[in-house]
């Protein structure tokens, strides 16, 4: 078994996912990158996992939606999680409330992603297209989010840790 | 084939080789030593001023560096679920039955793992070097902490040690070179759990630099030692043994180069090396003494490869790993336990080989935010704070820098069943078999885990944390940085593999220096110091042998 070269919390990989394999299976020779379409859905989505609050900034703000497209589009197979994810979010939206995904209000977008969370929770499967989708975005999101200094202020982070380092830190 | 003659050749270029370096060219020989590994810039290397710097652990370059399998790992039991590594958010790390092989932790480059280690500067406590005769374990050591002593401070003075004005049962000649680091807020807080528990909590003594030192600057206490020291402040291999070695004029390190074969000839002599230099080419170096400082894997894995020394048998034999156990809990007030330095206070009550209630070997206690890797935004995001949108971020300002850990790392004794060997099926990128590390977990070092495990949740709870949300240890997943044991030092030839110089009991001019000589662990005492210390010895012998003609 092959485990992630990078950090302890790789071990999550084991089944939290950065497998990707399973998709691969689905789509492994086309150049796909995200539908034009999709994009509006996963900015609103990841806006909605990490909205604007307080001092925090969105995570379109924080370029989080950018990272990813950049990522998927040098990562086919992420490439298709994000659209199959996108495809998934829009498709209950319509059926549950017959609107697209972007024209809802907070709540019911909170009420799809709740599911989608619900459903990882239930069955952490790489199989499981709105569970994984939901801890992919999640897991990734944050890690773009916070290699965002605008996103440090409101944890009052005087990071990165040089060239200052902390020299207060018997504080 | 290019092919040359030199006096010293030294294989690897950390702790053991470097320091030896160090040593053999202050005396005026001259050596070569190669490294599998490339070489390290600290300013340019390590990114810890970018602002994706969390993502990124050590960056290692060894593009070969995942080169070596486990063998079949031995099965869990229920009786010992409170050993097993969990998260609050991410549940049980192996969720198998059996015990899972991820990694070990071994850096090949010029600096070696200290490259990316803590900077922690451990003697080694004097009983821990009697295990053989005290409780019919392991090996004695055949050298004593009082033949030790000198070099430990030689090397202490080298590398700048910072550490406390007592030094407890490790008895020293002199002062440490620098004056111990002040206390972070984390540790003042174990500092008190630790005291209401009637347990010590010291100064840790590291290499890390409490102000300027042999044209070093100070540490600004980013606490990110093993993703590498930018500064230079930490007492890495590269910017000190190396740098007085290649001041000299007389040391030649080729980084990248990949030793492939140690040849003997029919004087019992190791009389060449063979390797694979940066461009890719063979070639072969004709040496009258030849020091091999690979590391407890890969050091026994060469000599398995080239068929030499192996007259004992005990090559790759009793390999020791290191047994650790990780704590991680929110602490209720802010602590910004990410500033400092990795481990600044060590509780070593329990450190002695019998200090363990019921249990042979012992254990020590420091702070671990760092080693947990609780450092910045994107760890709590993904590890501590649960959740998503609005109260992800609200618990994020309420928890972030309230991470407490403590670790514990003990004591590992050989048994028959952990050992290294050479894979049977898996090459190399030269075609050459990899090592595969065999493990197993005693029933001595699980009740060992199950004290240090307890002491962990102990002092954490004393220190008043509200929740912990993280463990992992040895029990179910193999991940280790300190090995030891593979060639083991001793003064009888049947029962070891090299003499108290390292010094090979049959090739007289082929010696070991590194963590393989151990005949014991320690109490999870850092190995650097002593791999070090044991280096600036030997060195001295190769030196006045060479001087008198006798090698």
């Amino acid at each position: 078994m092959k485990f992630s070269r990078r950090n302890f919390i790789g071990f999550t990989a084991i089944f939290a996912g950065v497998g990707g394999w399973f998709f691969s299976l689905v789509d492994n020779k086309s150049n796909e990158s995200i539908k034009s379409e999709y994009i509006l859905i996963l900015t609103s989505y990841l806006d909605t996992l990490i909205p604007e609050y307080g001092e925090f900034i969105s995570a379109s703000k924080a370029g989080v939606v950018t990272e990813l497209l950049d990522k998927a589009n040098s990562d086919k197979e992420y490439s298709h999680m994000l659209n199959n994810g996108c495809d998934w979010l829009e498709s209950v939206s319509q059926k549950n409330y017959k609107k697209t995904f972007v024209s809802l209000n907070e709540e019911q977008r909170i009420t799809i992603i709740t599911q989608a969370e619900n459903a990882w929770r239930n069955k952490p499967s790489i199989n499981n297209l709105p569970g994984y989708f939901f801890n992919v975005a999640r897991r990734d999101g944050y890690s773009f989010y916070y290699q965002n200094p605008m996103t440090w202020k409101a944890l009052n982070y005087n990071g990165p840790p040089q060239p200052y380092g902390f020299p207060d830190y018997e504080s | 084939m290019k092919v040359e003659s030199v006096d010293i050749v030294i294989v690897g270029a950390g702790a053991g080789g470097g320091a030896s370096a160090w040593a053999l060219t202050k005396e005026g020989a001259r050596v070569v030593v190669l490294d599998a590994g490339a070489e390290y810039i600290p300013e340019k290397d390590y990114k810890l001023g970018e602002n994706n710097w969390e993502k990124n652990l050590f960056p290692d370059k060894d593009p070969d560096k995942h080169s070596y399998t486990f063998g079949e790992m031995q099965n869990l039991e229920n009786k010992n679920d409170g050993l097993r590594s969990w998260s609050h958010l991410h549940g049980q790390y192996n969720p198998a039955n059996k015990r899972l092989g991820w990694r070990y932790r071994h850096v090949k480059g010029v600096g070696g793992s200290t490259l990316s280690f803590a900077g922690e500067a451990h003697r080694l406590h004097p009983d821990s070097m009697k295990m053989f005769s005290r409780f019919s374990v392991a090996a004695d050591w055949p050298v004593t902490y009082k033949e030790l002593e000198p070099y430990y401070q030689e090397v202490e003075k080298i590398i700048g040690v910072s550490g406390p004005v007592n030094p407890g049962v490790r008895w020293r000649s002199e002062a440490y070179p620098l004056p111990e680091h002040k206390s972070s807020l984390a540790s003042k807080k174990i500092k008190q759990a630790c005291e209401s528990l009637q347990l010590n909590w010291d100064k840790n003594p590291v290499s890390i630099l409490p102000k300027a030192y042999d044209g070093r600057p100070g540490c600004n206490y980013c606490n990110n030692c093993a993703r590498g020291c930018p500064r230079r402040d930490k007492g890495s291999v590269d910017v000190t043994f190396i740098v007085h070695a290649r001041r000299t004029s007389l040391c030649d390190i080729r980084s990248n180069c990949k030793v492939l074969k140690l040849n003997k000839n029919k004087l019992n002599k190791i009389n060449s090396v063979e390797y694979i230099d940066a461009d890719g080419k063979k070639n072969i170096i004709n040496a009258k003494v030849v020091i091999l400082s690979a590391g407890a894997v890969e050091t026994p894995r060469l000599m398995l490869l080239s068929e030499i020394g192996n007259e004992s048998g005990l090559i790759g034999k009793n390999f020791m790993e290191t047994i650790s156990w990780n704590s991680s809990a929110l602490y209720p007030e802010q602590l910004n336990s990410y500033k400092g330095i990795p481990s600044d206070g060590i509780c070593w009550n329990y450190n002695a080989p019998d200090a363990i209630p019921d249990v042979i070997g012992g254990a020590r206690f420091t702070l671990a935010v760092a080693a947990s890797d609780y450092l910045g935004p994107i760890n709590y995001a993904k590890r501590v704070v649960s959740g998503w949108g609005k109260s992800h971020h609200k618990n994020m300002t309420e928890q972030f820098g309230k991470v407490l850990s403590i670790s514990a790392i003990g004591e590992c004794l050989p048994n028959k069943n952990s050992f290294i060997e050479l894979d049977p099926v898996k090459k190399d990128q030269n075609g050459l078999p990899v090592a595969r590390i065999n493990s197993f977990i005693t029933d001595m070092t699980i009740k060992r885990l199950k004290f240090m495990a307890s002491r962990c949740r102990d002092i954490l709870k004393s220190a008043g944390v509200t929740q912990i949300i993280e463990e992992y240890g040895s029990y179910d997943i193999f991940n280790a940085a300190h090995v030891f044991g593979t060639c083991r030092m001793g003064e009888n030839k049947n029962d070891s593999v090299v003499n108290s110089y390292c010094q090979h009991h049959h090739l007289n001019n082929f010696f070991i220096v590194d963590a393989s000589v151990f005949p014991s662990s320690g109490g999870g005492e850092s190995p650097s110091l002593t791999i070090e210390a044991l280096a600036i010895r030997t060195a001295r012998y190769i030196k006045k042998q060479l001087d008198n003609n006798i090698l």
